[in-house]
């Protein structure tokens, strides 16, 4: 059935509180499905039903409440502040030199390096503080990013913490430089990694978190996603 | 749209306890609970009616409640039953709920 302003203004509030479809969808039809008890039985008025249900605002505060307090996370502040704050730079210190130890062996294996010492061009050499830049910090930020979007968005705990997780990984983009020193000599190549400023590149680093954040914040709903299903 | 007049803060858990005891005197859709609580509280609590189904809601995923859609009177509702760990639940929030009403009591009565 078509749905009216009622639910579907609540139906958007609870999509933008960040709470998932599925769930939104399963409440809006029950609610549906009270408003036309309510109707059949008091014979009331359009307006003097939705004012029984409560107002649009009063429901969505108490479903996003009684949803946020399911998960321990959403019951404890400061667990969440920790996972969704603390953790993303945690896990990325742990995840740069996974890249580029991935990295070393990925061009020891396509052969721009080994025991003999580098071999690249003049645009492998130029390039390659670049593509470890991209290994090291921007691919695993985005794919953090990516992931805390996805645990939020699964325990409905709200943007609020996906803005932390983005903001944080974003922080510590920028705040992390890598410097490459080549060699033609065996073993005298260096990569030595810092936290401060060492570069301009350092700027273009949480491009992507940034994007990310600005994306999960204010990207519109689908249509299918707000139109309830009764 | 008039608002509705809301019960404080304090009443807090109270709803919870309430659907729990009515729930498991037998099982029942969000519309027939609603007025089984307004008649059992004589009108009493003072609620939006949509905001029983987040509570529902919660109290199903905690395993206090399971919910099963359900044929009634010719319309298809989800039904919602009391499960055992949801009368534990009720048994424990009642106990804590009788020493707070009898330890306010002895207060406002000065005792």
């Amino acid at each position: 059935m078509a749905s009216p302003p009622w639910f579907d203004d609540l139906h958007q509030k609870l999509l933008r509180q960040g709470l998932p479809p599925d769930y939104t969808r399963r409440l809006i039809g029950e609610l549906i499905d009270h408003f036309q008890d309510l109707k059949e039985e008091t014979m009331n008025t359009d307006v003097e039903t939705y004012s029984r249900l409560g107002a649009v605002d009063e429901v969505a505060k108490a479903v996003t409440t009684a949803y946020r307090q399911r998960s321990f996370l959403g019951r404890h502040p400061l667990a969440a502040f920790l996972v969704f704050g603390i953790s993303p730079v945690l896990l990325s210190i742990l995840l740069m030199p996974v890249m580029f130890v991935a990295a070393y062996w990925i061009g020891r294996g396509l052969g721009c390096w080994g025991p003999s010492g580098v071999h690249l061009g003049a645009f492998g050499r130029a390039a390659l503080p670049y593509g470890l830049t991209l290994t090291g910090i921007v691919l695993p930020t985005a794919v953090l990013s990516l992931l805390y979007y996805a645990v939020a968005g699964r325990i409905g705990i709200g943007k609020k913490w996906m803005f932390a997780s983005c903001t944080a990984l974003a922080l510590f983009a920028a705040a992390t430089h890598c410097q490459v020193i080549l060699s033609d000599l065996a073993g005298h190549s260096s990569l030595t990694v810092g936290i401060g400023p060492k570069s301009l590149m350092q700027l273009a680093q949480p491009i992507v978190p940034l994007a990310f954040c600005w994306w999960f914040v204010r990207r519109p709903r689908t249509e299918a996603q707000l139109r309830p299903t009764a | 749209m008039k608002s509705r007049r809301s019960n404080p803060d304090f009443l807090n858990g109270v709803p919870e306890m309430l659907i729990l005891r009515l729930l498991s005197r037998r099982p029942m859709y969000g519309y027939e609970l609603v007025q089984a609580i307004r008649e059992s509280t004589q009108g009493a609590l003072e609620f939006g009616e949509g905001c029983v189904y987040p509570i529902l809601h919660r109290l199903e995923a905690d395993g206090a409640l399971a919910s099963k859609r359900e044929t009634v009177a010719g319309r298809s509702r989800v039904v919602y039953r009391v499960t055992g760990k949801g009368n534990k639940q009720f048994v424990s929030t009642l106990a804590t709920w009788q020493q707070i009403v009898q330890a306010v009591n002895q207060a406002l009565q000065g005792g």
